[in-house]
């Protein structure tokens, strides 16, 4: 990461924290006049990063805890880096699990996504975009 | 933004009209308001005005597709190319009738209706 985010976002990691992790990176979206085909890709891409951390990552606790959202630009590729400090992703199946749809659609939706989860965490899932000219993009939504 | 969710009926088919964006945060609402359709085989879900659809979302879908006695035709109307694409994505699209509007979700339950019909008179 360059020496400070785009977007840099703390927020407790509850089911509407996706809803403001969603409106942050459009804000951004609006500021850099993105096109919206690619937003909405980027949106969907988001949310399931920041679903997994609500349904995931602090399963065994209490209460929520943090969920960070960082974003930035490098020359024509947007990088979106969504962290938590849970225990780490455990090949066991955890109480959240759903139909496994998250992270295959993340896949498709970036050009390309990594995924840190040592033992004991924290978690880091970080998702490329080009930056795709609004003339190249024909497919109307 | 969140998700408001209306049960209607169109020619006795119960009709799902989605107004916002069904997520992790939503999808508890869509379930409650598609909770009196169980009895039912056959449902539309107007999605011309979602603007969004995860991953949660498309697994309440699919979960309407079930009933508690075996399969529910799910005609899902779809404004734009946006929710088709996901679909076929995440490879759901075999389990949807997507159509462009209500009326053409009712032609395709009377299409697949007189098709089972004569399947089982062939049978």
């Amino acid at each position: 990461m360059r020496d400070g985010a785009d977007l840099d976002l703390t927020i407790a990691a509850r089911p509407e924290s996706v809803t403001v992790a969603r409106q942050a990176v459009s804000g951004l979206a609006d500021a850099f006049a993105w096109n919206a085909a690619f937003v909405a890709d980027l949106k969907i891409a988001v949310s399931e990063a920041c679903s997994n951390v609500v349904a995931h990552a602090y399963v065994d606790d209490d209460a929520p805890g943090p969920l960070i959202l960082r974003a930035w630009v490098e020359d024509t590729t947007l990088v979106v880096r969504i962290i938590d400090e849970g225990k780490g992703i455990t090949p066991t199946l955890s109480k959240g699990a759903g139909l496994g749809l998250g992270l295959p659609l993340m896949a498709a939706l970036s050009d390309e996504v990594q995924m840190k989860s040592p033992a004991g965490g924290p978690t880091e899932v970080t998702m490329t975009f080009s930056l795709v000219p609004p003339e190249s993009i024909s497919t109307a939504l | 933004m969140g998700l408001v969710v209306t049960l209607e009926q169109m020619e006795h088919v119960p009709v799902l009209a989605l107004t916002g964006e069904l997520d992790i945060y939503t999808v508890e609402t869509f379930r409650r308001t598609a909770e009196p359709i169980s009895e039912h085989e056959a449902v539309i879900v107007d999605m011309g005005a979602v603007d969004l659809v995860d991953s949660s979302g498309l697994g309440a879908l699919l979960a309407l597709c079930q009933t508690p006695d075996g399969r529910r035709t799910v005609v899902l109307v779809c404004a734009g190319l946006a929710i088709p694409r996901l679909l076929e994505l995440t490879r759901l699209d075999e389990h949807f009738i997507a159509v462009d509007d209500r009326e053409a979700g009712i032609e395709a339950l009377r299409a697949e209706g007189e098709k089972a019909a004569g399947d089982a008179l062939s049978g």
